[in-house]
């Protein structure tokens, strides 16, 4: 099967009851029922095929826990068509369940007594994972994300970084066909941040699995994926490749020069003018600081130049817009304009 | 620099109990499902009491407490232990204990116990109103029956009726502290609960308790939230007698919540030496 | 059903993990014995006011509630989680669940044994012995009652299967409408006869508890000659598993987790 996920004009709204302020008011909605309806997810479509790595964000409230939900079988849309590994998920529950492996963020397990070996052991014959594949990822899992000491250990027991861990382990296990994985590195220390999206860019090399990762954290999206979608308030804003995100939204770059004398304002004004012509502005000029701007591409080294046949730098450094921070900025943006590059 | 944060003065520490006692009232209201299920399950346990005795009164008509008067006992019983039943202190105070959140609890600059004790009283209360519409239905169906044994037997069945709901605040705050030893909340619970159904004379009036059932009963404190309240109310307890039980129910309430506090100390420096 | 074998994994893996908290299995055991001792008491009570319960002698009746007991245990033995449904559908816990490859509610059941369970069915087992015992009960008794047992817990379990499918759609922030139930069960302690027709009605046919003690013991003592009855129950007990599995179903389709 080429595709793995297909889905079109999906969509889901809740009916919510009102309630009223004020303590008449609380005796009131004892007996009241109105309803208000909130659109979750408005209408998305995308389609992702087998083996490909694909990152999901947005702002809490985006809808996108309610669209894994959908993908994974929880919930059912409210319109729209929706097909994974060729099932419809909220149709074929238990099938499709054997093919996915799902992590869910901060939300707690649902076996907390049993040590974490127990639960490996429990979940092999669940989902009737073979010897042979379950060596291979007992043992990876174990070794790459330091389970050891914590095989005896009571899930209850366990800190939230260790129980993400374990979550993770567990849900690649049976190495399945596409796995969910929504904020796989919440709680998690840098170093061991960076040990988890090498355990999951090589099970998924190793595996060929088809990965949707939900996060709050874009390094997960740069280190592991090379499609992103961005979500916002329901509707799909993005679906690309992550160069024609920076591509498309990445607007200024910088120059950052310490310089060895602070720049004078007279000076400053010519340099301006200069920049100006070559498709820049002068952004910050602080003491010894300054920094300059430009949007076209390819003008970083006549920039340069100039810089440098002005002043004596000290140190120079340039700075590309960072996904981080192209997404910092459409999230600040009102939404007419968060389509504008 | 803002100046620091002087203790309340007893007035506005008791206005602050005031709007904490109303925003509780507000909670209960906020969750009618519970108030549903609490009501079943109350009216079960009571429609299985009633028809017990009404099969045993058809039986037997030898008994020491005339039908009519013994099915109004029950009604009482029944709204009584409605409205205790709302206190549900081993739930609140366990689950905070059991969560570690009990530790956020101890830092704000009012006592725990008192409270978790308005708390409770709020909730009792809240259920307490919604007995007095039960109470005030079984003048419609026993007349003039209904009415207390005199003026004085109402005032005093009053106050012994508030005094019950805090020896059972008092026995709940001190059973809740197993909640420090054991993860189980089930546990804790359950024995109160038991303890509570067999001794408070929920079930029966305590003249009906077999010899060795009795003396038992007379030496807890369960008697004190359900008996002690009615038989004054009813007129069995007058005077002197109901002088006495009022007292020995504030004795007890007063002495639970002295233990009540004492277990917690202990239990709260035990964790520190353990660093729990 | 290959699923059986891993349920049997998850609940002798679950009642492992559970025989870790040697203080509170203590604990749960005393105190379930002690709700069954509350309940003697009553029965002490009563029967220090008069001679039977109309027509049922003592130790009838304690047949009736060591049945109850029993039935009771092993409900909580090994179906107890569906006591934190409830709960776990406020808080949307029950997605976990939703994204494993097995039968939703048979799962969920056997994943958390309580051990204080113990207490209640080492109490009922004892006072069903001795009830038994004392009332000279015929052989085809001692092997029924095992059975009649397990009916009782299949019937019990799945009328709170049923109640618990009701949070789906009527959230409440607590499991106490499971309660509900169990305060049911706890009216058939008494012969089911002292109670009116509509009473009967309801723990006869609509959450049938009578089937499994109060109809063979009726048969047992006479009181009735519908030979029948005994053969009623297992069969009631599997049609009422059955359709609360269709109810909870039916709850799963109403459950709306809250997205973020």
């Amino acid at each position: 099967m080429e595709t793995a996920l297909h889905v079109e004009n999906l969509a889901k709204s809740y009916k919510r009851r009102i309630r009223k302020p004020g303590l008449l008011g609380a005796f009131q909605s004892m007996f009241s029922a109105k309803t208000e309806e909130l659109k979750a997810v408005k209408g998305i479509s995308f389609s992702i095929k087998r083996g490909e790595r694909v990152g999901l964000i947005g702002e809490n409230g985006a809808g996108k826990s309610t669209t894994l939900k959908m993908l994974t079988g929880i919930i059912v849309p409210t319109s729209g068509n929706l097909e994974v590994l060729g099932v419809v998920p909220w149709k074929e529950r238990r099938k499709l369940a054997l093919n996915i492996g799902v992590v869910f963020g901060q939300r707690p397990q649902l076996l907390w007594d049993i040590p974490v070996q127990e639960t490996f052991r429990l979940l092999k014959a669940m989902y009737h994972i073979p010897d042979e594949v379950y060596q291979i990822t007992y043992k990876e899992a174990v070794r790459r994300l330091g389970l050891e000491p914590l095989l005896r250990t009571p899930v209850r027991l366990l800190s939230l970084g260790q129980r993400m861990r374990c979550d993770l382990a567990a849900a690649l296990l049976h190495a399945p066909a596409v796995a969910f994985l929504d904020e796989p590195t919440i709680g998690l220390d840098l170093t061991v941040k960076e040990q988890v999206r090498e355990y999951i860019r090589d099970m998924q090399k190793q595996f060929g699995t088809t990965l949707l990762i939900t996060t709050h954290d874009l390094k997960d999206i740069t280190e592991v994926c090379d499609r992103l979608l961005l979500l916002d308030k329901g509707t799909l804003l993005f679906d690309g490749s992550l160069k024609a995100f920076e591509k498309r939204f990445a607007n200024e770059s910088r120059i950052v020069a310490e310089l060895h004398q602070p720049a004078t304002p007279a000076s400053i004004k010519k340099l301006s003018a200069e920049i100006k012509r070559h498709g820049g502005r002068v952004a910050i000029s602080d003491g010894h600081r300054l920094i300059l701007e430009y949007r076209k591409e390819g003008a970083a080294p006549a920039l340069t130049q100039i810089l440098l046949k002005r002043y004596k730098v000290a140190d120079l450094t340039l700075e590309k817009t960072d996904i981080e921070t192209i997404v910092t900025k459409i999230y600040r943006k009102p939404i007419a304009d968060k389509m504008k590059p | 620099m803002r100046p620091l944060q002087q203790p309340l003065s007893l007035s506005a520490s008791l206005n602050g109990y005031a709007s904490f006692f109303v925003r509780c009232m507000k909670a209960s209201f906020a969750y009618r499902a519970t108030v549903i299920t609490n009501l079943a399950t109350t009216a079960i346990f009571y429609a299985i009491t009633i028809m017990v005795w009404r099969q045993v009164y058809s039986q037997n008509s030898n008994l020491t407490i005339s039908s009519s008067q013994m099915f109004i006992y029950l009604l009482l019983a029944g709204c009584g232990n409605y409205a205790l039943g709302g206190m549900v202190v081993e739930f609140r105070i366990g689950n905070r204990i059991r969560t570690g959140l009990i530790a956020t609890d101890l830092l704000k600059p009012v006592d725990f116990q008192i409270s978790q004790g308005i708390q409770a009283l709020s909730d009792g209360l809240f259920n307490g109103s919604l007995s007095i519409v039960v109470f005030l239905l079984g003048f419609c169906v026993f007349k003039e029956q209904m009415f207390p044994a005199s003026l004085q037997a109402l005032g005093l069945s009053i106050l012994s009726f508030l005094l019950g709901l805090v020896v059972m605040y008092g026995i709940g705050f001190v059973f809740v502290q197993g909640a420090f030893y054991t993860y189980s909340g089930y546990g804790i619970f359950a024995a109160r609960n038991a303890l509570q159904g067999t001794f408070s004379g929920v079930f029966a009036p305590l003249s009906f308790y077999p010899p060795v059932l009795k003396t038992v009963a007379e030496w807890l404190p369960y008697r004190h939230t359900i008996y002690t309240p009615i038989s004054i109310y009813m007129g069995w307890a007058k005077d002197n007698d109901a002088y006495s039980l009022i007292l020995q129910q504030a004795a007890w309430a007063v002495g639970l919540l002295l233990l009540g506090r004492f277990l917690m100390k202990y239990a709260l420096k035990q964790l520190e030496i353990q660093g729990g | 059903m290959k699923n059986l074998k891993l349920y049997w994994l998850a609940f002798n893996t679950s009642l492992q993990a559970k025989f870790e908290y040697r203080v509170d299995f203590l604990l749960g055991v005393l105190t379930s014995c002690m709700l069954q001792l509350s309940a003697l008491a009553q029965l002490w009570i009563i029967f220090h006011q008069t001679h039977g319960l109309n027509g049922w002698i003592p130790d009838q009746v304690i047949l009736l509630f060591g049945m109850t007991a029993m039935a009771l245990g092993l409900s909580e033995l090994f179906f107890n989680h569906i006591w934190m449904v409830p709960g776990y559908i406020v808080m949307g816990d029950l997605d976990r669940l939703l994204t494993y490859p097995v039968n939703s509610l048979y799962f969920l059941l056997i994943t958390k044994p309580e051990l204080h369970a113990f207490g209640n069915l080492i109490t009922g087992l004892v006072l069903t012995v001795i009830a038994l015992f004392h009332l000279n009960a015929p052989w085809y008794a001692w092997v029924l009652f095992p059975i009649l047992a397990i009916s009782g817990c299949l019937i019990y379990t799945a009328a709170l299967v049923i109640f618990a499918a009701l949070s789906f759609r009527y959230i409440g922030p607590s499991s106490m409408h499971l309660m509900i139930p169990h305060a049911l069960l706890n009216a058939t302690r008494y012969p089911i006869s002292i109670y009116p027709q509509f009473m009967q009605l309801i723990v006869l046919i609509l959450v049938p508890y009578g089937v499994f003690h109060y109809l063979p013991a009726s048969f047992l003592f006479g009181k009735d000659p519908s030979f029948w009855m005994i053969f009623v129950t297992p069969l009631a007990a599997l049609l009422f598993f059955w359709e609360s599995g269709c109810v909870w179903r039916w709850g799963l389709n109403q459950y709306e987790s809250t997205g973020s």
